[in-house]
């Protein structure tokens, strides 16, 4: 019911701002337009099993590390929203728990940003890159796993604003490391040796490999299931982290309060 | 009701990169005591920055108490806080939508939040703007509305923090009548204002917050 609540609050609030919604699609076009033709002027492209090229390559790569990013910044952006605004407080003065209100804001932005990556994994079928219905169906339980463990990391960081209000590092860091070596837009085996395994870190290296296995390779999910173990172990990790960050800073704003200052 | 017992509450002041390592403690309450029984209406002035919001806020749950006690009987959601502040309502939304939305965290189911804001609405004389949006009231209609979240919210102790400021005449009566309903059923409220007597309400115990303590001032018989 408190989940409902605040997607319908959000729901309201997105429909009027039209023009910031609308763009938030259109940017995505935009992008993977940019990819389509990037992929034109790299023919001959080829990564492991993958037949499709380099648009089939990337733009799986980007809707996974895009998906990331806005499950990062969702609940964050939410808590930092709402302290701008004063309606943290508002909130927190009713008996829902904290952990219930930072779940329940990034609802609508974490539900926006599955919706992004389907529009982008649509967007891809229309240009050529050709999804069976088994590699959708076998997609969706990596996608489910992946999203779990974004959101995660998204409450940590949505813990990090409630006490430091801005200039997040951990979605900084963690967005801006796994841009640059999940393989997102190239091949981890394009990093040079010696900082592969930083990919190895990354829950996202994992996401895409596995993404792109269903989907590109036409594997099943024995044949990823290393990458989906190890996404397992992501959310386990990220899970108990993410509640110990957030029982943290509900002790910290507590002791100087919740406003934005 | 409410037992506030040798309550402390420092707040950490972090001035520059030195200050980030050891942060400033700035004592704004001091071995406070206070006891409120069901049926009672107490009344806390105060000078600006004396803490009258502060202790409000703790015994709210909202900031945490340094040192001392603040018990509450009835569990959470027991107490409802109202603060003399517009920017505690999404502006593009209606009334009607930040009034869902905040009653449903108080629990409450949508069939019961609908006839209760309309009740409510129609008490604190703002039922007709109910569908308009936030941004389009005035200050004192903004306050009203104010007043009907924490009524959702079917407080039983009830913290009122300059809850009249910008209303007028009727708006104040409105208010006084919903304090004193509170009262009759047995529930108590905390009236900070800056005001001697609160018109309409009668109050138990009337206390000045003078250097983080609770100096009372009048007691009626």
């Amino acid at each position: 019911m408190i989940l409902g609540a605040f997607l319908r609050r959000d729901w309201a609030l997105r429909l009027s701002y039209r023009l910031d919604f609308v763009w938030h699609i259109g940017s995505l076009v935009f992008f993977g337009l940019m990819l389509f033709f990037l992929s034109a002027a790299l023919p001959g492209f080829s990564e492991g099993r993958v037949v499709d090229g380099y648009f089939a390559f990337a733009i799986v790569g980007y809707a996974m590390a895009d998906a990331m990013w806005a499950s990062l910044r969702s609940f964050a952006n939410a808590i930092r929203h709402d302290q701008v605004v004063g309606t943290l407080e508002a909130m927190m003065s009713t008996s829902t728990p904290l952990w219930k209100l930072v779940l329940s804001s990034g609802g609508y932005p974490f539900l926006f940003a599955a919706a992004r990556l389907g529009l982008m994994l649509a967007m891809a079928s229309a240009l050529g890159v050709g999804f069976s219905m088994r590699q959708i169906v076998l997609a969706l339980p990596v996608l489910f796993l992946s999203l779990a463990v974004f959101a995660s990391l998204g409450v940590i960081s949505a813990a990090m604003i409630l006490i430091i209000k801005q200039g997040d590092p951990v979605a900084a860091v963690i967005g801006a490391v796994s841009y640059l070596f999940s393989g997102t837009l190239y091949p981890v085996s394009a990093l040079p040796d010696g900082l592969e395994w930083i990919a190895r870190l990354l829950p996202l290296t994992y996401s895409i490999d596995a993404m792109r296995g269903v989907l590109l390779d036409n594997g099943s999910l024995g044949d990823v299931s290393g990458s989906i173990a190890a996404l397992g172990v992501s959310l386990v990790i990220c899970s108990a982290l993410a509640a110990l960050a957030l029982r943290f800073a509900h002790r910290v704003v507590r002791v100087n309060g919740i406003r934005q200052y | 009701m409410l037992r506030v017992d040798g309550l402390r509450k420092d707040f950490l002041l972090y001035r520059g990169w030195r200050g980030f390592l050891r942060p400033e403690r700035r004592t704004v309450l001091r071995e406070l005591d206070l006891f409120v029984e069901p049926g009672q209406v107490v009344s806390i002035a105060g000078a600006n920055g004396s803490g009258k919001t502060t202790l409000l806020k703790v015994i709210a749950g909202l900031l945490a108490e340094s040192a001392g006690s603040v018990q509450v009987t009835g569990g959470p959601g027991v107490v409802g806080i109202t603060v003399a502040d517009s920017r505690s309502f999404y502006w593009r939304l209606t009334c009607r939508t930040n009034l869902e939305f905040f009653g449903a965290l108080t629990g409450r189911s949508p069939a019961m939040l609908s006839s209760q804001i309309e009740e409510f609405s129609e008490r604190l004389g703002i039922r007709g703007q109910l569908d308009d949006p936030f941004l389009t009231l005035s200050s004192g209609q903004m306050q009203r509305l104010a007043i009907v979240r924490t009524l959702l919210s079917k407080p039983r102790l009830w913290l009122l923090d300059e809850a009249t400021r910008s209303l007028d005449e009727a708006g104040c009566n409105a208010v006084a009548g919903e304090v004193e309903r509170l009262r009759s059923s047995g529930g108590a409220a905390i009236w900070i204002s800056h005001d001697r007597t609160i018109p309409g309400v009668r109050c138990a115990s009337s206390y000045i917050l003078q250097e983080g303590r609770l100096v009372l001032r009048e007691e009626e018989p």
